[in-house]
């Protein structure tokens, strides 16, 4: 997926000073971001005009993947979805991964680094192993139910705990959380607690302390985070694939499948990732904007 | 007339320490008073204390007349400035000082208006749009300073305000801080370790020390009459010479100095003959003169040429080492090894007790 460039253009603060010798020096950035990011979707772009022809693909430009992908609602379908869990997951993520930056930051603030060390040790651990650590929470035998049934609070296994789309938002905000925590604890170390004294001694109460000085100078965490937790979820497809069952399949999956076995269509594929990517980089910029709009000053 | 900041039997304690006993303190309306004290003795938390963001483990705290213990610090008629301004970063200087009116939501008109006020006030006319991160120390102060002046509180708390700044603009902003209180009338506290500066600014001055206000007064009654070694000590430089009270009436006291010599001096207390307590004689009030009549005896050790003055350190008979503060013309003369005359005048010097604090 593509959050590189997303996370890169919207970390920069607001108002950021111009210093000359800065192109020079990203250059080494820039030129593996060429080469691992910007060839690669330039040739997937290119793919994604050709035809497949049985088990060949031919060099041409004809519009039909972009066609199929209009015509058919499923694919619409599967997109929505995946966007729907996307936004649903890093809405669910980002104001927890805040809550939790800011008990690190100002409550706990003696702990943060040990909370930050446990943090990362999650965060590295394995994204599969993760994944199935959440297969036996919310399994049909799972931690949740066996211990709800132990209680006698349930008769039957709940059964929509897991292979659902449930499971993979929960399974989702389980695996990034560590990952949104990261760019929101840094941005809020630039808040001092004098910065939130001052708001509350000038008059602020809590909630709009947290709306016009918290927010806004974590705001370009905020979005990393955001963006993230966005990307990631919905480009995503190997937990809709162990935990989300039927209904839990994303666009994630379908484009994989274009890619491998006996039905597979590399240009379909390709054309598919790119009305994805397309999709979710409106949504991200979108949703950039709103945030700074409802905090605006 | 009602006192601006009352504070009665504010006590606070932090586990097993305790970082104030018991204060009282009234802080008139329409003046400028500090607190002053090492760092550690209290004076930051006694200001908190005031501005809500501690609470007192007991005692109150009245704003003219209303008692505001238990009110959380947006709703108090106070406002603070920090060491470090704490500009908001995203917000522009105008915003920044906006800030607390645009919250009270004032018409847009009228906050434009009192933004600027408070920006000619500071002597920043022009600077609306700057970004914080933009401007200089002093700069930064001064938008701090307005922005909490905006909202016109009842009571400005500063909490070493100046501190960060280099000694050339600490000592102008601190003209510029005494003059602003004076025309806008209203009542600032200034919690400071820098005795000149408190000096320089204040109506009143609250010395502490450990937890205690040992001393609660004018600049000169601080200076010319302190009522326990510590403020002697801590306000201005001084000589302290222990001995013992030899004979005592109302006015002064007869003090017998370690050498055997015996001086007149004034006392803040009353002590009974017989009291061993410490002799106070601030530098600029000894006299010098060559040759061994006419006050005590001692030998030049040392002269330290100020520019504007002169420092001479006499040792005495006893070893004890005593600095005076002489003007050029004065010290001419004076060599190192010369012996000489040590003398004050009688309401050059102060005993103090030793029990006092």
């Amino acid at each position: 997926m593509s959050s590189a460039d997303a996370v890169a253009s919207m970390s920069t603060p607001p108002r950021s000073s111009g210093r000359g010798g800065v192109p020079l020096m990203l250059a080494p950035v820039g030129g593996f971001y060429l080469l691992f990011f910007v060839i690669p979707m330039c040739s997937l772009f290119v793919l994604s005009f050709w035809r497949a022809q049985g088990f060949d693909i031919v060099p041409t430009f004809t519009l039909d993947s972009y066609a199929k992908i209009a015509s058919s609602p499923l694919y619409r379908i599967i997109l929505l979805r995946t966007i729907g869990v996307g936004l649903v997951t890093a809405a669910i993520t980002v104001p927890i991964a805040f809550a939790l930056s800011y008990l690190m930051r100002f409550v706990f603030e003696r702990r943060a680094q040990l909370i930050l060390q446990l943090l990362l040790i999650s965060l590295f651990s394995g994204y599969l192993v993760r994944i199935y650590a959440w297969r036996t929470i919310l399994g049909k035998q799972g931690l949740l139910n066996s211990t709800f049934t132990w209680l006698g609070l349930i008769d039957a296994p709940i059964e929509f705990l897991i292979y659902s789309r449930f499971a993979v938002i929960v399974t989702l905000v389980g695996l990034l959380l560590p990952l949104a925590v990261l760019p929101i604890y840094s941005a809020m170390s630039n808040i001092s607690r004098d910065h939130l004294e001052i708001a509350s001694d000038l008059g602020s109460r809590r909630l709009y302390l947290v709306r016009t000085i918290l927010i806004p100078m974590a705001l370009p965490g905020v979005n990393t985070a955001f963006a993230f937790t966005f990307l990631l979820a919905a480009g995503d497809f190997v937990t809709p694939n162990l935990v989300g069952g039927s209904q839990g399949i994303m666009i994630g999956n379908v484009i994989a499948d274009q890619f491998r076995g006996t039905g597979a269509n590399w240009p379909l594929g390709a054309a598919l990732a790119f009305v994805t990517v397309s999709c979710v980089m409106l949504i991200v910029w979108a949703i950039n904007r709103v945030i700074r709009w409802v905090t605006r000053w | 007339m009602i006192p601006a900041v009352e504070i009665s039997g504010v006590r606070k304690s932090f586990g097993d320490f305790t970082a104030l006993h018991e204060i009282d303190l009234a802080i008139a309306q329409q003046s400028f008073v500090s607190l002053l004290g090492a760092s550690g003795c209290g004076k930051t938390t006694l200001l908190r204390i005031v501005a809500g963001f501690e609470s007192a483990s007991s005692g109150t705290v009245r704003i003219a007349g209303e008692d505001i213990t238990g009110v959380p610090p947006h709703a108090r008629p106070t406002n603070i400035v920090f060491q470090r301004g704490a500009l908001f970063p995203h917000m522009s200087v105008r915003e920044n000082v906006g800030y607390s009116l645009k919250l009270r939501k004032w018409p847009k008109q009228k906050i434009d208006a009192q933004v600027d006020r408070m920006l000619a006030l500071v002597r920043l006319e022009g600077f609306g749009d700057r970004d914080p991160a933009k401007l200089s120390g002093g700069q930064v102060q001064r938008v701090a300073l307005a922005r909490a002046l905006a909202s016109e509180p009842r009571v400005l708390l500063l909490d070493e305000p100046l501190s960060a700044l280099d000694l050339k603009l600490r000592q102008q902003m601190q003209l510029e801080l005494r003059g602003l209180q004076r025309s806008l009338g209203a009542t600032f506290v200034f919690v400071t370790h820098d005795q000149t500066e408190a000096l320089v600014m204040s109506d009143r001055i609250a010395i502490m020390n450990a937890g205690r206000i040992v001393q609660f007064g004018t600049p000169q009654e601080i200076y010319t009459r302190p009522s326990s070694i510590f403020v002697s000590d801590f306000i201005g430089q001084t000589n302290l010479l222990p001995g013992e009270v030899v004979a005592a009436d109302a006015a002064s006291v007869q003090f017998r100095l370690r050498t055997g010599d015996v001086v007149k001096a004034g006392a803040p207390m009353p002590l009974a003959a017989g009291t061993k307590a410490v002799l106070s004689v601030r530098p600029e009030n000894i006299r010098l003169a060559k040759g061994a009549d006419g006050g005590l005896r001692g030998t030049v050790r040392e002269s330290v040429y100020l520019g504007s003055s002169v420092r001479v350190a006499v040792g005495l008979d006893d070893a004890a080492l005593i600095w005076a503060e002489l003007r050029e013309n004065e010290a001419a003369g004076l060599a190192i090894g010369d012996a000489v005359a040590v003398s004050w005048p009688d309401n050059g010097a102060l005993v103090l007790g030793e029990g006092s604090t």
